[in-house]
């Protein structure tokens, strides 16, 4: 009889569409599409950096690896813009839950003069983006991706895994 | 009366007694090397793995680069005061002297290297994930947490640092009150001292 009642108040209810699935973000698939706040103030979305080698990272600005990752990218973001990557630095929504200076007192503090590249953007995640592209919450992850969109490399951590930033550089010429 | 005593004071268990029962320890070489061995290890553990914090919970030399001063002796002093208090536990092991203050040890390396290898790596909000948490879920917790592990890291070492103090005083007081210490002469002598390795 429970179950009689269950099924009835099943059949009753209005039908409620499922949420859809976060897109599936690994290596070698399409780097979804999403949008972001630079620290100007200007909205983007990723998909305009398409035709170019892109390093997506995502990180809050309380963690000490990620600040010691900006300050070792920073030391080789010439060189890599040489090789025509652009490096888009977003800190996660909500600073994954955690107070923090801002993402503009990390780029002056930790990048020092690079933090004005051309070949550097700063701002925020949006919350799309941020659950997207990591769903898990990492505090510090980076996506490289390729001039077609495509993610060829999933890491964290850059200033313990440059060589796979450099490498990536060099191979996406 | 003083002149008339043999020179033997019988010196009762006290704070006082654990630099004398340190040194009492290291009077003998194979101790004394013990504590050396493990000091250079365990320095060397440390040296690599608190800095980590800095490079994603990645140790080695890597890791070194980011060495801090304040972590530098941080881990000089962890070392020095957990290879004396595991010498002294040895020695008093061999003197068959109840072991006291191996949970504070425990708890002092644990809260020692939880900072470097929990904050901004991959641990914490595996943890959750694997515990069903939704992804607004470890959003919202995942940084609490590991923020405020980043926060009060020091709070965490000088804790680690107190808890291997009293490690060692339960330790030494242990050896102090299973030998009867004694001053001949200007020199500390155990009644009952364990065989010689």
């Amino acid at each position: 009889m429970g179950i009689a009642v269950l099924g009835l108040t099943a059949a009753a209810s209005p039908r409620v569409a499922a949420p859809g699935p976060i897109a599936q973000v690994e290596v070698g698939g399409r780097a979804p599409d999403a949008s972001f706040v630079t620290i100007q103030g200007t909205v983007h979305r990723l998909s305009e950096f398409r035709g170019r080698p892109v390093m997506l990272w995502l990180f809050a600005t309380w963690c000490d690896t990620c600040r010691a990752g900006t300050a070792a990218l920073a030391e080789h973001i010439q060189q890599l813009d040489r090789a025509g990557l652009h490096a888009i630095q977003l800190r996660l929504y909500g600073n994954l839950g955690y107070p923090g200076p801002s993402v503009r007192e990390v780029a002056r503090t930790d990048a020092g003069p690079a933090w004005s590249s051309s070949a550097w953007t700063w701002g925020e995640a949006s919350k799309e983006l941020s659950f997207t592209y990591d769903p898990k919450g990492y505090v510090d992850i980076y996506f490289l991706i390729d001039r077609n969109g495509i993610i060829r490399a999933i890491g964290g951590a850059p200033n313990a895994t440059m060589d796979q930033i450099l490498s990536f550089v060099q191979h996406a010429r | 009366m003083n002149a008339g005593r043999a020179g033997h004071d019988r010196i009762r268990t006290s704070a006082s007694t654990l630099v004398p029962t340190v040194a009492l320890v290291l009077r003998g070489q194979r101790y004394r090397g013990l504590a050396l061995v493990l000091f250079l290890g365990i320095l060397g553990f440390y040296l690599v793995t608190l800095p980590s914090t800095y490079t994603g919970g990645a140790v080695g030399f890597l890791a070194l680069r980011y060495l801090t001063g304040d972590l530098a002796a941080c881990s000089a002093v962890l070392a020095a005061l957990l290879s004396l208090t595991i010498t002294v536990n040895v020695y008093g092991f061999r003197t068959s002297a109840r072991q006291r203050g191996a949970v504070l040890s425990v708890g002092a390396v644990l809260a020692s290297v939880v900072p470097s290898s929990v904050c901004c790596t991959s641990l914490v909000p595996s943890v959750l994930a694997a515990l069903g948490g939704s992804t607004v879920q470890i959003f919202g917790l995942a940084g609490r947490i590991q923020g405020g592990i980043a926060r009060f890291q020091m709070v965490s070492l000088v804790t680690a640092i107190v808890l291997l103090l009293l490690s060692l005083y339960l330790a030494a007081s242990t050896v102090a009150t299973s030998c009867t210490l004694t001053r001949k002469g200007g020199r500390l002598d155990a009644t009952k001292e364990p065989a010689q390795v």
